[in-house]
């Protein structure tokens, strides 16, 4: 009875989707999309400059660094 | 307009596919979206229209699941079962609406037979059809008369095809207490089945000598 009852169910009709509403909705979701899709490339472009001046940055003041200690050590 | 179709829902996506749109989702790719879209929105719609009993939230509730997939795309976790998620987020703004409305189940069972149904289609007899028609319609009666509880875990097994810990874990329950409360609402399903039955047999033998 039990199977039978789950077969009944599932055998319903569909609800029939609103063509127009359904368009309206996916353009919304689109434009929803396409903001995150905006913002994660921004970042990702972000981050493709960030990361090499981090490194130059980072490179100056080890060089910086060096020439400081050799100075102090009475090589220059 | 009818508010059923009698054609077939599209099949739930498989697992492998499933992970790739998710992946493609999170990037913000609109195929993968209209993919998933093609794969859940009737079910959805389905599924809300029969829990709500009204068209009219139904396809709001269904706007709002949709928005709230694309709004928390960027951080849905790589794994994400995106079936069971659409559900989870369908049913909470169901609960949501309910609790705000103060929505009795009882109010609106009688609206029930107003509801109009589209003709079945497919049958291989105008006889047939008619029959599926009027079994289809005693059975939308027998679920629009039952607690939105046992209304919400039979759909969630027939209309989202969920297994059952999916469904129990829609549901906010343990897979156990799932069990039970389906098997529940499965008996008052048939027990409303009968009644209806019962009263249609009662309807008959006024107008019969």
């Amino acid at each position: 009875m039990t199977d039978s009852l789950s077969e009944l169910l599932a055998d319903l009709p569909p609800a029939a989707p609103d063509d127009a509403r359904s368009d309206r909705r996916r353009s919304r979701c689109h434009a929803v999309l396409a903001r995150h899709r905006s913002r994660h490339v921004d970042r990702r472009a972000v981050r493709r400059l960030w990361e090499p001046l981090v490194a130059g940055l980072g490179g100056l003041y080890v060089v910086a660094v060096i020439l400081e200690a050799l100075q102090l050590s009475g090589f220059r | 307009m009818s508010q059923f179709v009698c054609s077939s829902v599209p099949n739930a996506v498989d697992r492998e596919t499933e992970l790739a749109l998710v992946g493609r989702l999170r990037e913000g790719d609109a195929t993968a979206f209209d993919a998933i879209y093609e794969a859940f929105n009737v079910r959805l719609l389905t599924f809300l229209v029969r829990l709500s009993r009204r068209r009219d939230v139904a396809e709001d509730l269904l706007d709002e699941t949709w928005l709230r997939l694309v709004k928390h795309a960027p951080r849905l976790a790589e794994d994400t079962r995106i079936g069971a998620w659409l559900f989870t987020v369908a049913r909470n703004l169901h609960v949501s609406y309910v609790r705000s409305r103060m929505f009795e189940d009882s109010a609106s069972a009688g609206l029930m037979a107003l509801w109009p149904f589209s003709p079945a289609s497919g049958g291989s007899s105008p006889f047939e059809a008619a029959a599926a028609s009027e079994l289809h319609r005693r059975i939308e009666h027998a679920l629009a008369t039952l607690p939105r509880m046992s209304r919400e875990v039979l759909l969630l097994v027939a209309v989202g095809g969920l297994d059952h810990g999916a469904a129990a874990a829609v549901s906010g329950i343990s897979p156990e207490a799932f069990r039970q409360r389906l098997s529940r609402a499965r008996a008052q399903l048939a027990r409303a089945l009968d009644q209806d039955c019962r009263s249609g047999a009662v309807r008959l033998s006024e107008v019969t000598p």
